[in-house]
């Protein structure tokens, strides 16, 4: 079994026990008389997830069940991707509190980081650039309000 | 019986001319429409931004538009969609001028323009080949526009008669077209799809009004909004992949001087035939749900080559072989918009996008839009054939700043692009959750990729799950529980047979594939 079809076995196996899930928890909704109850539909979907995730198991394990060695293509990219999500999360949270003016050109300051920009004053100037222009058209001209954070 | 026959037949002219009159005058209504200001400003910022995102490679229409989208939420809805048109029909064309310069296509639907025109541009004439790939798009979506002025509402004439159990079987063959087509694998295909359906199953049910999947969860009782869903898949995703990658080196363009970008009589002449085919073959796929520019552009390329009178210029900088693909992948515009306005059933990634973003701002295409709303069919039907003119206009003068357009560095544009999905996401109602949402999608849609799982048919499977269901429910309720009732109706069961055809096909398709190696 080659790598590619390691994954896709895992991926088959993944969506039939999602698909078993589902089926348990459609069965257990109530029934309706005339028409479908609420738990039919989803009912529907996990059989055909079910059927379609064993197939795809199923014609993987065929290959062969040669389990590839686990080695982490690309470690830095992918750290660099959680590290994103993490300063991204942390941004979500603190947004309220400090405010999208205040708290939006470190977030991007450090996500043009991330992304191998190192010229300081250039990286300074756009983070900050750009969230006084997304501020000004959505404040300003969409009327949405962003978090004002302590500047309110 | 003469007499009957001859006043049977005049009824019939007389309606006929009736409903060419009633289009007319809706077509100048429309027409009206978009030339007022707003309307006009925002098309030619759509044809504009659809020109620089689809000449970027990485980015695409379907991302552009979901970039729009806060903009989009908060216009009329006929403005909203001529500039989603202008961006859509933009963003083909700027597709090939990445595919020109670079060697690398914007968008997949210009990838047959490098075979002819990168060679050109190493001749010194990028100009040349900007102009008549400019020239061939505006051909190719004339032609495509005068297609959907045509067919659809014929379509939708005829849709009108579906009930409940032939729109069930509708969506079910919408979705196995766009899971059978999207992915290699067809599997992963109908699995992505059956995610998008169970996403769209979260909430309080709409028929009895049950919790379905909440966990107790009072934020999940209104389901999952489909705006930081579409966010989530195609944007962010992209951005944690262009992240992951992000020591691939992008080809750098060479300094090289835009000139003569308008196409000479002579030349228009000589590669005229080839675009007025392309644009043809465009459209007829453009028509089948779940095809797309990426597969007209080759067709019409070797088709080009067929009935070419210089078929061995071909791969050597041939202006055919820019025309051909270029029209076609313009000409798929239109007709991937057919079956989406009459029909609800998107033609290709982009126009499933543009799906979602018309269900957002109220807008339900279908052939009740027809009946209900034909002021915003004819001022798309008027604004797609304004926007290329703009597209013509705009993609000669991009010509000279596609170079420097094309020096922007990923580590710029893609934080700029974060910043606007997080501000586009928190928009709809001005919530973080909403943010935390599009992240969470954007988590899902890089792994889903990584699997090689189409976003496509998710987005589909949400845009089509309470429609599924909601006409499910009442083909029973008519039918009393009787589920023959879908293969007893003839619509019904003709769009249950092509989506057993289309996925029975794919299989089939990959099996082949999988033997051939």
């Amino acid at each position: 079994m080659n790598k590619n079809s390691f994954s896709d076995f895992c991926l088959g196996v993944f969506f039939t026990l999602l698909g078993i899930v589902v089926l348990v928890l459609g069965l257990r909704m109530p029934s309706s008389q005339r028409g479908i109850g609420p738990g039919v539909y989803p009912t529907f979907i996990a059989i055909i997830m079910i059927i379609c995730g064993a197939v795809v198991a199923i014609e993987n394990a065929m290959h062969g069940l040669e389990i590839p060695s686990f080695v982490i293509k690309n470690k830095p990219g992918m750290l660099r991707m959680l590290a994103l999500l993490l300063a991204t999360f942390l941004y979500l949270y603190l947004l309220d509190i400090v405010g999208f003016l205040l708290l939006s050109p470190f977030y991007m300051f450090f996500v043009m980081w991330l992304y191998g920009q190192r010229r300081w004053k250039s990286s300074i100037l756009i983070s900050i650039l750009t969230t006084v222009i997304l501020y000004g058209v959505f404040v300003k001209l969409f009327r949405i309000f962003l978090p004002t954070g302590i500047l309110s | 019986m003469v007499c009957s026959l001859s006043s049977l037949g005049s009824s019939f002219l007389r309606e006929s001319y009736h409903e060419v009159l009633l289009m007319f005058n809706f077509l100048c209504e429309g027409l009206l429409a978009v030339f007022q200001p707003l309307s006009f400003a925002l098309m030619c910022f759509g044809v504009m931004m659809g020109t620089i995102i689809g000449a970027i490679p990485g980015l695409s229409g379907s991302m552009g538009i979901i970039l729009l989208l806060p903009l989009v939420y908060q216009l009329p809805s006929d403005v909203a969609l001529v500039m989603l048109c202008g961006l859509y029909c933009g963003s083909m064309y700027g597709g090939s001028v990445s595919a020109i310069l670079l060697k690398a296509p914007g968008t997949p639907s210009a990838a047959a323009t490098v075979l002819d025109g990168n060679p050109l541009a190493n001749k010194g004439l990028a100009g040349k080949a900007i102009g008549v790939s400019a020239f061939s798009s505006f051909i190719g979506g004339l032609i495509s526009t005068i297609c959907l002025i045509f067919i659809s509402p014929q379509l939708a004439k005829i849709a009108l008669s579906f009930n409940a159990a032939d729109f069930f079987s509708l969506s079910i063959f919408g979705l196995s077209i766009m899971a059978s087509s999207s992915s290699k694998k067809v599997m992963k295909g109908v699995l992505s799809g059956c995610v998008g359906l169970l996403i769209s199953t979260v909430g309080i049910d709409p028929i009895v009004g049950n919790e379905r999947f909440t966990f107790g969860n009072y934020r999940l009782m209104n389901g999952f909004p489909i705006l930081p869903v579409l966010i989530g898949i195609f944007a962010i995703s992209e951005i944690f992949i262009n992240l992951r990658d992000r020591d691939n080196p992008r080809k750098n363009i060479e300094d090289q001087k835009i000139a003569h970008v308008f196409p000479s009589l002579k030349d228009i002449r000589f590669f005229l035939k080839a675009s007025i085919v392309g644009g043809v073959l465009g459209v007829l796929i453009g028509i089948i749900p779940g095809t797309g520019g990426a597969i007209a552009c080759f067709l019409a390329y070797n088709v080009a080559q067929k009935i070419s009178k210089k078929p061995e210029d071909f791969g050597n900088g041939s202006l055919e072989g820019i025309a051909a693909p270029e029209a076609a992948n313009n000409g798929t515009t239109g007709g991937a918009l057919i079956p989406m306005l009459s029909l609800g059933i998107p033609g290709d990634v982009v126009t499933s996008v543009m799906l979602g973003a018309l269900v957002l701002i109220g807008v339900r295409p279908g052939p009740m839009l027809f009946v209900d709303n034909p002021k915003i069919v004819y001022t798309l039907f008027a604004g797609m054939f304004i926007v290329q003119f703009l597209m013509l206009f705009f993609g000669m003068g991009f010509a000279k700043f596609a170079p420097k357009v094309l020096k922007i560095p990923a580590k710029v544009l893609m934080p700029m692009i974060l910043m606007l999905c997080v501000v586009g996401s928190f928009s709809l109602a001005n919530q973080l959750y909403h943010v935390a949402i599009a992240v969470a999608f954007g988590v899902i849609g890089y792994f889903m990729k990584s699997f090689g799982l189409p976003g496509a048919p998710l987005v589909l499977g949400v845009i089509f799950g309470p429609i599924a269901e909601e006409n499910l429910n009442r083909a029973l309720i008519v039918s009393n529980n009787n589920y023959a009732t879908f293969f007893t109706r003839p619509i019904s069961l003709f769009f249950l047979i092509m989506a057993a055809i289309s996925i029975g096909y794919a299989v089939y398709a990959n099996r082949r594939d999988a033997k051939r190696g």
